[in-house]
């Protein structure tokens, strides 16, 4: 396992966001701002506050995208805390963040990285 | 909330999830098949998703735009938990996951998942498909 260029990491949370349809990006940016990486993006039909207000309800459109961003443990409550500021889910009806801790995360690495992290741990 | 009168409670076991995203290239219908014929796992289900890679940069990252993101399938695996270690690895193995580009791969543990089963007296489509031909 050691010669391939693969990592196991633990101490990682997967964030998820749900949010309008087209403020996806919003929310990747701002993560990408606070430092995590990479992202996925998921189209979704969601139900909630639409359903509740009647005709008035046609407004807000029902397709959503979820956002799945993997975070350090430590950096999580931070980087949500980012989003919910700077992509608008702060205001009702607008999306929610939920974090879930990962037990393991096999990604690949880079031999450079791998053998400047193998030197910082000698 | 009481159960439906007539049907047992269903015991739940201790399970893992296991979420690999993999590149547009076929790979995920091939782990989806794979699982079932070679791991006997029915419990796997494979989505599309646009994804942004950790690795990706961009020119205009400075003016606050993103890099492009790339059509990538999420493949989602429910698995006993004394089997999921040997699975992660089997995965990584067949899906590439140590190559550049490769994926990502990572595993959680639900409160509780149920047992899935399949009729048994049904077969196959490919199977079926072949019946109907002949």
């Amino acid at each position: 396992m050691s010669e391939r260029n693969i990592a196991y990491l633990t101490d990682v949370c997967l964030l998820s966001c749900v949010v309008e349809k087209g403020k996806a990006e919003d929310v990747v940016k701002a993560a990408r701002s606070a430092g995590a990486g990479g992202a996925l993006i998921h189209s979704v039909h969601g139900v909630g506050v639409r359903e509740r207000l009647g005709l008035l309800g046609i407004a807000i459109d029902a397709e959503k995208e979820v956002v799945q961003v993997m975070v350090g443990s430590e950096q999580a409550e931070m980087v949500a805390n980012l989003i919910y500021g700077t992509a608008g889910i702060d205001r009702p009806g607008a999306g929610l963040i939920y974090l879930m801790p990962l037990e393991m995360v096999a990604v690949y690495l880079p031999r450079e990285l791998r053998d400047r992290l193998k030197e910082r741990s000698k | 909330m009481s159960a439906p009168s007539g049907s047992a409670i269903p015991r739940f076991e201790t399970s893992r999830q296991i979420c690999v995203v993999l590149p547009d290239n076929g790979k995920d219908r091939e782990l989806i098949r794979v699982l079932r014929d070679e791991k006997n796992i029915l419990t796997a289900s494979t989505t599309s998703c646009r994804g942004i890679g950790v690795l990706e940069s961009t020119r205009d990252s400075k003016r606050g735009k993103l890099p492009p993101s790339e059509l990538v399938h999420l493949v989602e695996i429910i698995v006993p938990d004394s089997e999921a270690d040997d699975l992660v690895e089997f995965i990584c193995k067949l899906a590439g996951i140590d190559q550049q580009h490769g994926g990502a791969l990572w595993m959680s543990m639900p409160i509780s998942a149920t047992r899935y089963t399949l009729p048994s007296d049904v077969p196959y489509e490919s199977v079926r498909t072949k019946t109907h031909a002949d």
